[in-house]
């Protein structure tokens, strides 16, 4: 099935839509790079085990996941990602009053959960916010929720406890809505 | 006498069930993870019914989610202005050919 491929395009065709995908998940542009170096000389050194079941396209697409999983995994050897006291705060960890009601309560976002794909201006906003969080916090939501791996594997693959994964999430996501907050898409109704 | 003993275990179920919206606020982050155990799920929910606020603050984290998806799409074209660089580019070709 290997005539099914046309490895000598694959730069051309494939290389920039494969770098921005590895680019939104690990934020620096030569490891990003080196992915989608690594990405297709893997798929050029496999290309005879391609069965044709699935696209040249969506073929490649599966290795570079599996390498930035990869990747995921090498960043968890040199670095710890359970929670430590260093870590960011909550951003709304005073936004309470004494009877645990919220001081500032959250407006409704003129944005619909079930419409958010179509707001591809606020998924950009979105990506300058991400670039804000620590490689830490980053990391674990964009395999949440980037990526949309399950918590167990996410546990499996960093080696932290649910709790923490949880409390890292927690945090993640109320420093993006903050970052996001601002944004003009999110208030006119 | 059943009436105050009802009546106890009424306030205490109510206890139980009432969450502020300030332990409510990481059970809705949880929520999103991973299934929730009963009891927990029951707490949320019944506070749920309650607070707009907390329902609001709900809405927000789905579309958060919601727009971190549109972000990993593979045709995604928010970043089209973005591309490998040329030199890497050829780089790159000629390593695949040798």
């Amino acid at each position: 099935m290997s005539e099914l491929l046309n490895s000598e395009e694959w730069v051309d065709r494939y290389g920039d839509l494969m770098y921005r995908f590895a680019l939104v998940r690990v934020k620096d542009q030569d490891v990003a790079e080196e992915l989608v170096q690594i990405t297709l000389m893997a798929a050029l050194q496999s290309r005879d085990s391609f069965q044709g079941r699935s696209s040249e396209k969506s073929w490649l697409f599966g290795i570079l996941k599996h390498k930035i999983l990869d990747h995921f995994r090498q960043v968890r050897q040199k670095r710890n990602f359970e929670l430590e006291p260093e870590d960011e705060a909550d951003p709304y960890e005073n936004g309470y009053d004494e009877t645990g009601h919220w001081i500032h309560p959250p407006r409704r976002w003129a944005l619909e959960p079930e419409r958010a794909a179509e707001n591809s201006e606020l998924a950009a906003a979105l990506a300058r916010c991400l670039d804000g969080l620590s490689e830490k916090f980053r990391t674990v939501f964009v395999m949440k929720e980037v990526e949309g791996l399950d918590s167990a594997e996410i546990c499996k693959a960093l080696d932290i406890q649910p709790t923490n994964l949880w409390v890292i999430l927690h945090r993640a996501r109320n420093q993006l809505k903050k970052c996001l907050e601002g944004h003009n898409d999110l208030s006119k109704r | 006498m059943s009436g105050s003993w009802l009546e106890k275990t009424n306030t205490r179920l109510i206890r139980w069930m009432h969450l502020s919206c300030q332990q409510t606020s990481p059970l809705i982050s949880e929520s999103l993870d991973h299934p929730l155990t009963f009891p927990k799920k029951l707490r949320l929910k019944f506070h749920l019914m309650m607070c707009g606020v907390c329902q609001c603050y709900l809405d927000q984290l789905k579309t958060l989610g919601g727009l971190a998806r549109t972000l990993g799409k593979v045709d995604n074209e928010l970043m089209d202005n973005i591309t490998l660089r040329p030199e890497f580019k050829d780089r790159l070709k000629k390593t695949m050919k040798s």
